[in-house]
């Protein structure tokens, strides 16, 4: 819940936000290292008890290492095995050893397993931090504005994903507008929490439809709607959920990346991924894409690159095989968009069939989500029964 | 189009200034404590409904 209940508010966001802006400079980020403890405490021990409160070594352990890191340095590359093997483990662990033990009993199965508070977006920070360490795009910071960054609890559970070297001016002089930071600050939170509760949660009513039963039994004219319903409350829910992290980070004076920018509006899919979610956008561009090659290689490999970028995205959103095809299909648009766009050349700018191609991603990306809220067998039933009635 | 979206922004929050060509009483305290009322209206009537937010541990 976090964001939807009184504590978030009462106990953290607004008495951690005063006092950052009452301390001396030197103190701030302090200020937000203790709040983001007490806070990952708090909310980790609500979700996985004392095994998710010990996760907080993670953070520490992290901190220490950062302090390694060098252009160039070994220690970085270790930063990075650190970052995907403690993803792996605690959000894999079960699928990989399921596909080793394929169709068998899966001796390797962790009972007990959990997710520590928000391990999808930290990690992909801490491997941020020490990727830019080790071409040296980014300077080390003090140890404090390092734990600062990792722990601004605004964005630790599921973002917007940050860059250090941007944090890190603002976290040094944070904006001094303080009538101006609340007022905005807290128009959106406000913002958020109405796009959550009156719209995704209200949404939810017709999303609940989407199961094998009820997809089995369904008028045909009715699956659609469910799909459309869908994408518009994973739209509502996140972006919510991103405003009221912009809006938390505001109070504080500080500004942190946008997430969302009309997306459902956009006239290609290459467009679509460029302001759905975008701070993950970037973040797969500059350390999966470009690392691969990116667009600067043959043909077949740009297009390889692009599916293997997807492929990580799918899987990134959950430890399924559904998010994987979820992934490969928005990873096969992308592909037919830039082959295509590769044999028209730039599109018309008339108006008709821009809203006509906007159309169209919309059809491409609401088909998509039958695999990100479904299992495959139950996605294709979809698709079939959509079909052929 | 691009007109509604910069209102929409504004009056949630993520734009500093309204859009060009707005009727200067929309940036007003009276508007903006409104907006507030409206939106606090709306959390409390529709509260109940509260559930998970989807990427918290997805």
């Amino acid at each position: 819940m976090i964001f939807n209940t009184f504590s978030y508010y009462l106990i953290f966001l607004f008495p951690a936000a005063i006092l950052f802006r009452a301390v001396r400079p030197a103190l701030r980020c302090w200020v937000i290292v203790v709040s983001g403890c007490l806070f990952f405490l708090n909310f980790s021990y609500d979700i996985a008890g004392i095994r998710g409160v010990l996760c907080l070594f993670i953070f520490l352990a992290e901190a220490i290492m950062s302090r390694l890191y060098r252009p160039g340095s070994r220690w970085c590359v270790w930063g990075l095995f650190q970052s995907v093997a403690l993803l792996c483990f605690f959000k894999y662990w079960n699928y990989f050893t399921g596909l080793i033990y394929f169709g068998r009993e899966d001796a390797l199965w962790w009972n007990r397993a959990f997710l520590p508070l928000g391990i999808s977006f930290f990690t992909f920070e801490f491997y941020h931090y020490a990727w830019d360490r080790k071409h040296g795009k980014t300077e080390a910071g003090a140890l404090g504005e390092y734990l600062a960054f990792i722990l601004f609890f605004p964005t630790m559970v599921a973002g917007p994903i940050k860059r250090y070297q941007d944090f890190l001016p603002k976290l040094r002089s944070p904006s001094q507008e303080w009538p101006a930071d609340f007022e905005r600050g807290i128009s959106r939170i406000l913002t958020g929490l109405v796009k959550k509760f009156a719209i995704a949660d209200l949404l939810t009513a017709t999303t609940n439809h989407l199961n094998a039963v009820e997809v089995r039994s369904a008028d045909r004219w009715a699956l659609p709607l469910w799909l459309i319903a869908f994408g518009f409350k994973i739209y509502m829910d996140f972006s919510a959920y991103s405003d009221i992290a912009i809006g938390s980070a505001r109070l504080f004076g500080i500004r942190v990346p946008e997430n969302f920018d009309w997306p459902f509006l956009k006239s290609n899919i290459a467009s679509f991924w460029a302001h759905w979610h975008m701070s993950l956008t970037r973040w797969l561009i500059d350390y999966v894409f470009i690392p691969l090659g990116g667009s600067r290689v043959t043909a077949p490999r740009v297009y390889a690159n692009v599916l293997m970028t997807m492929f990580i995205s799918g899987l990134w959103h959950g430890a399924s095989n559904h998010y994987v095809v979820w992934g490969l299909w928005h990873g096969l648009l992308l592909c037919i968009h830039r082959a295509w766009r590769a044999y028209r050349g730039e599109p018309s700018p008339s108006r008709v069939l821009r809203w006509a191609s906007s159309g169209l991603t919309f059809v491409g990306v609401s088909a998509g989500w039958a695999f990100f809220c479904l299992d495959v067998h139950t996605a294709l039933l979809l698709y079939r029964r959509l079909i052929l009635g | 189009m691009q007109y509604l979206c910069e209102l929409l922004e504004y009056i949630g929050g993520e734009r500093d200034l309204p859009p060009a060509g707005t009727i200067a009483a929309i940036s007003s305290v009276f508007a903006r404590s409104l907006t507030w009322v409206i939106l606090l209206a709306l959390i409390y009537a529709f509260c109940g409904n509260s559930s998970k937010f989807m990427y918290i541990d997805f």
